[in-house]
């Protein structure tokens, strides 16, 4: 027996993907990563309005009004999460755009590569970015492992209490549609509007959590009251978060960002595939998933076991005992398949 | 804690001494152990897995052994709560022959043969059995139900109420009997199941399990290179011996074999599997006969065999509550016993091996008056038979009356696999 072997070899590679990823993403600016404000991918161009406002802003021209006036960021081109400005480089999550693009009621032969950006991603991978990527995911993991280490229970959530979760994530996506609709209503005035504009970053968790780790001196982009009712809600869903350190990835089961990659899931081209005979049904997998999916483990007649809820971190396959039982599958090669180790 | 058996009658336990016990067992293992010295190759240090099922040298040590030694039934009690109290866990499910007729003396004849033949060995003061200073009995079966009633005029009986399926509300129901079964292994005892200790024996037995599975995947490989029987004789000796010991045994076994693997070929020999009903040491008679006559017993999905060591428990994080899951889960849910009402998980882990395996045909030991098994045995057929799979049902008991007779049988049913 080798001696330093590493015994989760997907595990071990996301940690890796998770720290590097997170370094990047909030303090990516450091690292000689310029900010870059416009896309670097050519066919994804910043609208020539847009190129001309930033000159003059650069030049010290004082803008009046939203700072962002047309959306073009889906994840990949440059720009960092609002909240950390001074220092992050590209965000991982996509929901601003959604809700830019909605409020700025911008034209759809501007959105249209973003959306094909995203779409690629999206069927290329699924919910990969929620495991490998998310900056959020990384923290919650942080958190559990702290927990682990100090020896104290984990607890779970019931089912019951996870579907009224999923179903809370519905109603936040939907309302933040609504609400960055609402925004987009140009008859009203801006300050009337201004209330539920970019109403998913004020709910948003990591208001109470960037700020404070990136932004120095610290620097609220909103001031935490002004928006009542939301800072209410990011309260309670940053306190969501840190249940992640009892629950693991507590916060997952609402975010609307994995809803949304959560529809392409079932298609994408990163997938998981099961051996059903070979599964001896021991149930180890559904104990170290982190959202204690139970898919993979009932999943008896077909190969397929790909599911909604899924935030392809590959655990159970790191863990399945069975040789040859699970796999990792992308674009029709296995990449990676479950062993039983020494 | 609630105390499951209320015992409101308690009767003298009928007790028997029985002479030349010992040396029946000892003659009855002989016989199966020359028939196994037949093979042409077998590992060196088998003969040392010999020498712990006979037992004697081992009885003799448990003798002296100063802590408590704990017995217990099938493939469904923890072995990690018993060895974390310092104790040490006995299988005791038994197929000796003459035991079951000590039993016949009080209990009818018409009870499962396992069941008669452990007993037997309570009545007549002999072997492990009497070591022992407690059991535990799960309740897969109705002789063992009404086996745990008896029991508890000898000796304390600790019952684990197994559910009759796998859904969730089951394993909560099973999660709360382990832990009722840890807290009575802590009473007695009067250790107490620490953390740390859980943990160092999951480890202790995890280390077993994926020594006994790089065994069990040197045979996929090659299952030419240890006999059917000699490595369910490995398995069993575990049910017994000291469990650092067998570690360092079959580890010194798997070096063995994998440097072995080189030099041996793959001959013609018909490939077999035996499922069905607990093939127990020493009733080997059914593999004594499907492998002198050439045939390979090369897997099984026995609860006495391949079951047994098979399936692991493994906790993601060493914490109390997940440790206690795990545990419950390890010996729940990969479990193919056919107590649950539906049993699919049996049928795939055949069908599996069969496949891994390549067999040939699948031989069926229904063990008489095991009705589980026995029913069971039909449904397998129909699936099997969809998939031009042959296969065999033998239905025996102990005793050594139907030699002949089953020999014919297997005989036939493997000339029709060579055909
Ligand atoms: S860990 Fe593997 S063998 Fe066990 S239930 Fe899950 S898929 Fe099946
Ligand atoms: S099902 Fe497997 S890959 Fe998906 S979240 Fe759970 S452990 Fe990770």
């Amino acid at each position: 027996m080798e001696k330093n072997k590493i015994r989760r070899p997907m595990t071990f590679l996301r940690r890796i993907s998770q720290i590097l990823c997170f370094i990047l993403i909030v303090f990516g600016a450091f690292l000689g990563i310029k900010k870059q404000n416009l896309s670097f991918l050519p066919f994804i161009e910043a609208p020539l309005e847009y190129k001309e406002q930033l000159k003059s802003e650069e030049k010290g021209a004082v803008i009046l009004g939203p700072a962002y006036p047309q959306a073009f960021d889906t994840y990949l081109p440059v720009k960092s999460c609002r909240f950390l400005r001074q220092v992050g480089t590209f965000r991982a999550c996509f929901m601003h755009f959604v809700s830019e693009s909605i409020s700025w009621l911008t034209p759809p032969r501007l959105l249209f590569s973003h959306i094909l950006l995203f779409l690629i991603l999206a069927v290329l991978l699924g919910r990969f970015w929620c495991g490998w990527v998310c900056p959020l995911g990384f923290i919650q993991d942080i958190l559990n492992i702290i927990r682990k280490n100090f020896k104290l229970r984990r607890f779970f959530f019931s089912e019951k209490f996870k579907k009224t979760l999923r179903n809370l994530g519905y109603l936040l996506f939907i309302s933040i549609i609504i609400l960055s609709l609402l925004s987009a209503i140009p008859k009203l005035p801006w300050s009337v509007r201004k209330q539920v504009y970019l109403s998913v970053c004020q709910m948003c968790p990591v208001r109470f959590i960037f700020p404070y780790i990136g932004n120095w001196p610290i620097k609220h982009n909103f001031s935490p009251f002004g928006y009542g009712i939301f800072t209410m809600i990011s309260i309670a869903f940053f306190l969501l978060l840190l249940v992640s350190f009892f629950i693991k990835r507590s916060w997952c089961r609402v975010c609307p960002s994995g809803l949304l990659l959560s529809f392409f899931n079932k298609g994408s081209f990163l997938a998981k595939r099961k051996e059903p005979l070979k599964c001896t049904r021991c149930g180890i997998c559904v104990g170290v998933c982190p959202l204690d999916n139970k898919e993979v483990y009932l999943q008896k007649k077909k190969k397929n076991i790909d599911f909604a809820s899924c935030i392809h971190c590959f655990r159970c396959i790191d863990f399945c005992p069975e040789k040859n039982c699970l796999k990792v599958y992308f674009l029709g090669k296995t990449l990676f398949r479950s062993k039983f180790k020494r | 804690m609630k105390e499951i058996l209320e015992r409101r009658y308690t009767l003298t336990p009928f007790k028997k001494e029985i002479k030349g016990l010992k040396d029946a067992f000892r003659r009855a293992s002989l016989r199966n152990l020359d028939s196994m010295r037949k093979r042409g190759f077998r590992p060196k240090n088998i003969s040392y897995y010999e020498e712990v099922i006979l037992g004697e040298k081992r009885y003799e040590e448990l003798k002296g052994f100063s802590g408590r030694i704990i017995g217990y039934f099938c493939t469904f009690i923890p072995q990690e709560l018993i060895y974390a109290a310092r104790a040490i866990p006995i299988r005791l499910c038994s197929g000796f022959y003459d035991t079951v007729l000590v039993c016949e003396e009080i209990l009818a004849k018409d009870i499962c043969p396992l069941v008669k033949s452990s007993f037997g060995f309570k009545i007549s003061a002999s072997s492990y059995f009497e070591l022992c200073d407690a059991v535990i009995l799960p309740t897969p079966c109705d002789p063992k139900k009404k086996l745990i009633e008896i029991l508890s005029d000898y000796l304390p009986v600790w019952v684990l109420k197994i559910p009759q399926d796998k859904t969730s509300s089951s394993k909560e129901i099973w999660l709360e009997e382990i832990k009722s079964l840890k807290e009575r292994i802590e009473d007695f005892t009067k250790t107490k199941l620490t953390r740390q200790r859980l943990e160092e024996t999951i480890k202790l037995i995890h280390k077993r399990q994926t020594l006994f599975r790089q065994l069990y995947e040197i045979r996929r490989a090659n299952p030419y290179l240890m006999g059917g029987r000699d490595f369910l004789l490995v398995i069993q000796t575990s049910f017994y011996d000291d469990i650092e010991r067998w570690i360092d045994k079959t580890e010194e076994l798997c070096k063995q074999l994998s440097k072995e693997k080189t030099h041996f070929k793959t001959d013609e020999k018909i490939k077999i599997l035996v499922t069905g009903s607990p093939i127990i040491w020493p009733n080997f008679k059914l593999l004594n006969i499907i492998e002198d006559l050439g045939a390979e017993i090369v897997c099984d999905d026995l609860c006495s065999g391949t079951q047994s060591l098979y399936n692991l428990v493994e906790p993601d994080e060493p914490t109390t509550d997940v440790m206690l899951g795990a545990i419950a889960d390890g010996y729940l849910l990969s479990s193919v016993c056919p107590c649950f009402i539906e049993n699919n998980d049996r049928i795939d882990r055949v069908l599996n091996l069969i496949e891994e395996f390549r067999v040939g045909g699948v031989i069926y030991h229904s063990l008489r008056l095991c009705q589980l098994y026995e029913i069971e045995s039909h449904r397998l057929r129909l699936i099997l038979k969809e998939k031009k799979i042959p296969m065999l049902t033998i239905h025996t008991d102990y005793s050594q009356e139907d030699t002949e007779q089953i020999k014919t049988r297997v005989e036939a049913f493997l000339e029709m696999l060579k055909r």
